[in-house]
């Protein structure tokens, strides 16, 4: 019995290990998703000067999860004209994505942040900030992707070997 | 549109005053935003002030004085936040918005080699209402029918006697067809997006079953286009001016396709006078002529001449 639950412990702290390291893929999937839907709206913005609610709607169908709610979402409430400036609703939609999307409190911060420089001026201003923004946010992912290996071998690393420590503790 | 809808584009503020007013939007012809200045309401040919109830008000010291902040706001939402996507429509003064009512601006024009680039401190805006007469083309239509075909016709009148209305109510019928004629197709250039005045590409008047419409572009190289892809049987284009529309219609005169087409002038003598103009008249482009004018006692008086100029015509719109 005691070693049923010993190797219970052991096996708990090596998922622990497993999902820390699978967080990060998981950002960096995402990371690279919204990367893809700016990607979009540029060429959006660029080939046919839609607006921004025909311009994610248009995207919404090319996206994987949860990107086509949250597109749908901010199409609907610009289309609906009931108040407020493009920064508020694009804060508003950043906000109510899922924990489950992957990114972190940064990357949201971030990305919350894109919607002050948007809707304002001309294409080339739209086409400027959202080429910035991903200059930076291709950084970011580029640094996750460095780091993501080695950051992965330690977290299940230190999964495993917590699991055994705390083994040894409790024998 | 209902009203409900045409007032979601203006501020929150100006869209309460209008929810709150008894004017009747059936007449309203105008709504005018101007900074530091009395809401307006242009109805039945004159102008009322509307106050913070909604109350229509002779006198603008009692109005609601219209702010910056109402423009900047309106003008987001008549853009959908996406003032970018504008940019042409910005150059040319108007956006026209779903229902094919146009909101002019007006303010700081941005100017590049001597042309507007875009405009800036936009401070005055002018919603025009849409309205379309329909089956107004009706008494002058027979005369246009040659057999199946449709004549070469250019209308001619001074501003503000309802041309371009005249012109979108013949685009239509003639797309529709009637009990004696096969309907035509219609290619429309719509260079001012005052025919069709499509919203996204779609055409909010009614212009006929089988009419196709190439709107905000060039007249001259939309004609060219509409016969390379679209082959019609009849083009229509709104206010002729330059010797480029004139070989423009020459050349699909040539091909075969029947003409429809609008000018500023208050006669056929007018007309010939004219500096470009007058090629339409020397060359007989057109087979038929009609000409509208204003009689203080009798209203709008159409007339309809041939080639030559003799009279085949005429009525009271």
């Amino acid at each position: 019995m005691k070693f049923a639950g010993l190797l219970m412990i052991l096996t708990s702290c090596t998922v622990l290990g497993l999902a820390a390291g699978e967080s990060l893929s998981l950002r960096y999937k995402s990371m690279k998703q919204v990367s893809e839907m700016l990607q979009l709206l540029q060429g959006e913005i660029r080939c046919s000067y839609s607006t921004f609610s025909r311009a994610f709607l248009g995207i919404a169908a090319r996206m994987p999860e949860p990107w086509p709610l949250f597109l749908e979402t901010m199409a609907e409430k610009l289309d609906s004209l009931s108040g407020g400036c493009f920064r508020e609703i694009w804060e508003e939609a950043v906000s109510g994505l899922p924990e489950s999307c992957g990114l972190t409190t940064e990357d949201r911060r971030s990305l919350r942040e894109l919607g002050s420089g948007l809707g304002y001026l001309d294409a080339q201003m739209q086409m400027q900030t959202l080429s910035l923004f991903l200059e930076h946010w291709k950084l970011q992912m580029e640094e996750l992707r460095q780091e993501m290996q080695q950051k992965q071998r330690v977290y299940r690393c230190l999964g495993v070997s917590g699991g055994l420590a705390l083994m040894l503790v409790l024998l | 549109m209902r009203k409900e809808e045409l007032i979601r584009i203006f501020s929150r503020k100006i869209r309460g005053i209008l929810e709150r007013t008894s004017a009747d939007f059936l007449h309203v012809e105008e709504i005018r935003l101007r900074a530091g200045k009395p809401l307006t309401l242009c109805l039945n040919g004159g102008e009322e002030y509307l106050d913070e109830q909604g109350r229509l008000v002779p006198d603008w010291q009692q109005a609601y004085q219209v702010l910056p902040e109402d423009l900047a706001e309106t003008l987001e939402y008549v853009s959908h936040y996406s003032l970018y996507a504008f940019e042409e429509e910005l150059r040319q003064g108007f956006i026209t918005i779903p229902g094919g009512h146009r909101v002019g601006l007006a303010g700081k024009a941005v100017v590049s080699q001597g042309e507007i680039r875009s405009l800036k401190y936009i401070s005055f805006i002018n919603v025009r209402m849409a309205h379309q007469v329909i089956g107004c083309a009706g008494p002058i239509l027979p005369y246009l029918w040659k057999h199946d075909r449709i004549k070469h016709t250019l209308i001619i009148s001074p501003p503000r006697l309802g041309k371009t209305t005249l012109l979108r109510d013949m685009i239509r019928q003639i797309s529709n067809g009637d009990r004696l004629h096969r309907h035509q197709t219609v290619g429309v250039v719509d260079e001012r997006s005052e025919l069709g005045a499509c919203s996204y590409g779609v055409p909010q008047n009614d212009l006929g079953l089988h009419t196709d419409v190439l709107d905000s572009c060039p007249k001259a190289s939309g004609i060219r286009m509409l016969l390379r892809t679209m082959s019609p049987h009849v083009i229509a284009i709104d206010e002729v001016g330059t010797n480029e529309d004139l070989d423009a219609l020459a050349y699909s005169m040539r091909c075969g396709c029947s003409i429809l087409a609008t000018v500023h002038g208050s006669s056929l003598q007018d007309i010939a006078g004219k500096p470009v103009l007058s090629r339409l008249v020397h060359e007989q482009l057109f087979d038929l002529y009609v000409v509208l004018r204003n009689d203080s006692r009798r209203g709008i008086i159409w007339q309809v001449l041939d080639a030559a100029g003799n009279q085949k015509g005429e009525g009271i719109r």
